[in-house]
């Protein structure tokens, strides 16, 4: 769907700028920036001794002869996402003495992994409505579909609330304003922490460009994070070949025991 | 140093563990009992899921049971007969308990039912040891010798289909060993427990099986009961980290060894009231956390996808 959506918006990018050469310029390109960017690593293997890990996006903002060079500065904004997954928020209330998990509220909406990095404050970058709605920053995050940012107080949820605290203690949702530095005028870099408790899986990383609270352009890489060695076999075993795992469990288990028992019985 | 754990998906201080399992050991040790109950909620605090925590800990009683009862066979103290009726209920009362704590993760009630489950069953078992070992205690401080008198019986020995176990010099009915058995395999799968701190007195005072042999009998049925529900937790709920049970086993066995070698120096009924204590403290620990209010109302968990 991503995919499609990015084919519609180059294939608009190409059809501005065609019209722009065709009515001799009369048209500012307003899509005529492009963004070349790519990854450090496109995948982060994680082995036993993995704590976490580090990727750099870097990449430059191509301009065409015909963009005109305006006062407004650039805005990157570099979104690392997973996949969408259904959060339960849960509130404990006291009921006979004891606290229960009580009322609960569910956001079939919420990427296992966000992490964001700007150029500088969101405020300053765009409306809260086209944050909203390309989903920049944590607080846009496990929204109804419906949501409109002028009735944010309507929308005042505090299971959502919580649940994005709690993602962000975690460290699987991040905003790091300010981060995408410019090493030139076009040219850009950025780090994002992956911690160590990320899901294997494919993640999109997304670059968005922006000018004067619009969207330029966007683009998508794919990075993978997956286990390797030991790790893997462990984690395939248990997923696909459950019982075989289980009764290898119980045999190491079997194995160990009686190991211990002929090592220790000389003392 | 720290090591990446491949189903709980995170990493642990490999000596933070290690020094888990080799406290419990050497407790366990002391006092010839699994550990689960203990071992369990320190992995819970220090931060791997329950479900985790419960089946990894499964894994690790039935390592730890292996060498005991093998121990237990060469000297001759193990009832096999009473330990298969025993573990033949108690792998029907594991399957029950792994559906129902599939059931409970569910619903999200499943870290109230551990807290609960704690808070009663260690509260009753700690509070009937700590009161029969001070009796007991105060009895021997006296000088008063108690012995099993022939031919006094209580209601369970009413009850009808009656078997002969002879290693336990026991003619009893086989339902209240059923009964025995099954419990103990549901709660331990559902909290995690061998249950040897409950299956040895039960076996004790309500089916009178001499204390020589009860060690050596439950340890043989916590062994296959631990060991078919780890096989179930992996094939239910996918929770069994080998590499966590493995660190365990090792904390574990090398810490029992200290352990018993303290606990063959300690009285019987010292051992008894002092292991009380401790059931008892562990069961408080979660009380006051189900009645002090928390400091976070809420929880976030990623609903489950059905594969």
């Amino acid at each position: 769907m991503i995919l499609s959506r990015l084919s519609r918006a180059i294939f608009g990018a190409r059809l501005l700028l065609w019209l722009g050469v065709c009515m001799g310029g009369t048209i500012s390109a307003a899509h005529s920036e492009r963004i070349v960017a790519d990854l450090s690593e496109r995948v982060i293997k994680i082995s036993s001794n993995f704590t976490g890990s580090d990727i750099v996006i870097f990449g430059t903002i191509e301009r065409d002869r015909a963009t005109v060079s305006r006062g407004e500065p650039y805005d990157l904004v570099v979104v690392v996402r997973g996949w969408d997954q259904t959060l339960v928020s849960r509130r404990k209330a006291r009921t006979f003495g004891i606290w229960i998990n009580q009322d609960r509220r569910l956001y079939s909406n919420a990427p296992n992994f966000y992490a964001m990095s700007t150029t500088r404050k969101l405020v300053d970058i765009a409306h809260p409505s086209l944050l909203a709605k390309l989903q920049i920053g944590t607080r846009y995050l496990l929204l109804p579909p419906t949501f409109k940012p002028q009735d944010r107080f309507a929308t005042y949820d505090p299971f959502r609330v919580a649940a994005l605290r709690q993602m962000r203690e975690k460290g699987l949702y991040t905003d790091d304003p300010s981060s995408v530095t410019f090493l030139s005028k076009s040219l850009f870099r950025s780090t994002i922490p992956i911690p160590s408790n990320v899901e294997v899986g494919e993640y999109e990383v997304t670059v968005h460009l922006l000018r004067g609270g619009a969207l330029l352009h966007s683009s998508t890489q794919k990075l993978h994070v997956a286990k390797t060695g030991f790790e893997q076999h462990a984690f395939t075993l248990a997923r696909d070949h459950e019982f075989f795992y289980g009764l290898a469990c119980v045999l190491i288990a079997l194995f160990t025991g009686w190991l211990t028992g002929v090592v220790f019985r000389k003392n | 140093m720290e090591l990446y754990l491949p189903i709980a998906e995170m990493p642990v201080n490999i000596f933070v563990i290690l020094g888990m399992g080799g406290t419990v050991g050497f407790l366990s040790g002391i006092f010839g009992v699994g550990g689960g109950f203990l071992l369990t909620p320190l992995l819970i605090f220090y931060g791997i899921s329950p479900a985790v925590a419960v089946a990894s800990v499964t894994a690790q009683i039935t390592a730890s049971s292996t060498t005991g009862a093998l121990a237990y066979l060469r000297t001759g103290n193990l009832d096999l007969k009473l330990g298969t009726v025993l573990f033949s209920a108690g792998i029907t009362g594991s399957t029950i308990g792994v559906f129902v704590f599939k059931q409970l993760r569910a619903l999200g009630q499943l870290d109230l039912i551990i807290s609960v489950s704690y808070v009663t069953f260690l509260g009753a078992v700690g509070t009937l040891m700590v009161m029969e070992s001070v009796r007991a205690i105060v009895k021997a401080r006296k000088g008063i010798v108690t012995t099993r008198k022939p031919g006094q019986h209580n209601w369970i020995h009413g009850l009808p289909l009656k078997m002969r176990f002879k290693k336990s010099k026991i003619y009893v009915s086989i339902l209240p060993v059923i009964a025995i058995g099954g419990s103990i395999g549901f709660l331990g799968t559902v909290l995690g427990i061998g249950g040897g701190f409950m299956l040895v007195p039960a076996l004790i005072y309500l089916l009178r099986v001499p204390t020589a042999v009860v060690i050596g009998t439950s340890l043989y049925q916590i062994l296959v009961t631990m060991g078919v529900a780890t096989i179930l937790h992996a094939t239910t709920n996918h929770s069994v980290d080998i590499v966590l049970a493995l660190i365990l086993m090792v904390g574990g066995t090398i810490g029992a060894q200290f352990g018993a070698q303290i606990g063959q120096k300690m009285k019987g009924e010292q051992l008894r009231a002092l292991l009380g204590i401790l059931v008892l403290m562990v069961g408080m620990r979660f009380a006051v956390d189900l009645i002090l209010e928390p400091t976070d109302h809420y929880s976030t968990e990623v609903m489950e996808v059905s594969r």
